[in-house]
């Protein structure tokens, strides 16, 4: 009895280990990913996916449901992210610590360090327009960057969002709503192209 | 349609495909409201500038060392549900620390009556009236860290932080 019950035991290893293998390699970067515009910090990022994994791998199902399981995976990232930043208020509060500002925090992530454009003309200005999107996306409200993150970056629908992160759909398609006009605010500042779109606009408008 | 609808129709439009009704009332509005029609264009520029942006990939470091330690966690996994159970459930309160909690309690009570009797009388604080506060005082301590120190005992430490 008992070989066999080793046997089985040993099967079942090495179904979860082929199982995690083939999240780890399908997941890996947009995890990764996920957590550094969660985060806007390495370090941070780096801690946040490594504790997911281990996570994961915890509470890994014996049946594993592939069309949800990445839902399942971002849930728990979120999830984790959310007691992380829960722990980092009570500390602040414990040491009477100052929230950093967004506005005035410079994200320093491997975004910008440089993409596969061979003109180093091209390449300062990518890079620039890299820059931009990704501070205005780190000035979003909490909640508004967790949402227009999963969208548009984990590219999930506003149902599984909903999912996600426990809300309604009525208030993703509301958070949605409100971070791309953010954005829309925050770029056309720097867009030239916005800037004229919306002098057009004054102009029709009168 | 007010524009904040038309505007949440455009985003809706870049996750499903819209209805035909739904297709042409955006085509009507976005044709004659310049705002909603710069929404529509930035929208389309943020997503298109968000796609060129290099997917992040973990350091080497890091993908390894997590993968290793994910590996290393199915490896201990349990052998089966029983052992999932038996290890996940905290073990019971010893009879000691039940025995000591009600043994504070009562002392403290009867004590607490010698110095209720004191306080009524007027009298100045007996040397036992002192030793009761001072119980109180020690108990009031004990109390507030207790659920710490029982909950160390009952939950044996998890695993060291993995770095």
């Amino acid at each position: 009895m008992q070989p066999e019950s080793n046997d089985g035991t040993r099967r079942e290893a090495v179904k979860a280990q082929t199982v995690f293998d083939e999240l780890y390699g399908k997941y890996k970067d947009a995890v990764f990913s996920y957590a550094c515009y969660l985060t806007q910090n390495l370090g941070e990022a780096e801690d946040l996916f490594q504790d997911a994994w281990l996570r994961v791998v915890k509470h890994l199902p014996e049946k594993v449901d592939m069309k949800s399981i990445k839902t399942w995976i971002f849930t728990i990232v979120t999830n984790l992210y959310r007691d992380a930043l829960r722990r980092k208020r009570v500390r602040r509060l414990f040491f009477f610590q100052k929230a950093k500002d967004p506005d005035l925090e410079e994200v320093k992530l491997p975004w910008f360090a440089g993409a596969n454009v061979s003109d180093p003309a091209e390449m300062v200005s990518h890079a620039e327009t890299r820059k931009e999107i990704v501070q205005s996306i780190a000035r979003l409200p909490e909640r508004q960057r967790r949402v227009f993150v999963l969208k548009e970056i984990a590219g999930f629908q506003q149902a599984e969002i909903s999912d996600i992160m426990k809300l309604p759909v009525g208030t993703v398609k509301s958070l949605i709503h409100r971070a791309v006009k953010r954005l829309q605010r925050e770029l056309s500042s720097y867009n030239p192209k916005g800037e004229r779109a919306k002098c057009d606009a004054k102009i029709l408008n009168v | 349609m007010r524009c904040q609808d038309i505007e949440r129709l455009i985003i809706d439009s870049s996750e499903r495909k819209l209805s035909q009704q739904e297709q042409r009332t955006l085509d009507q509005h976005v044709n004659q409201c310049a705002e909603c029609a710069r929404f529509q264009d930035d929208l389309k520029n943020i997503q298109v500038s968000i796609k060129k942006i290099p997917a992040l990939t973990p350091p080497e470091k890091l993908e390894r060392r997590t993968s290793a330690l994910c590996h290393a966690e199915l490896n201990s996994r349990p052998a089966s549900e029983k052992q999932l159970v038996s290890q996940t459930r905290p073990s019971p309160v010893p009879w000691v620390i039940w025995v000591a909690l009600i043994s504070l309690i009562v002392l403290t009570a009867f004590l607490f009556g010698s110095l209720f009797k004191d306080i009524g009388l007027n009298q100045p604080l007996s040397f036992e009236s002192i030793f009761v506060l001072c119980l109180m005082l020690q108990n009031a301590v004990m109390l507030f860290f207790a659920p710490v120190i029982i909950r160390k005992y009952r939950w044996p430490k998890q695993r060291a932080r993995l770095v």
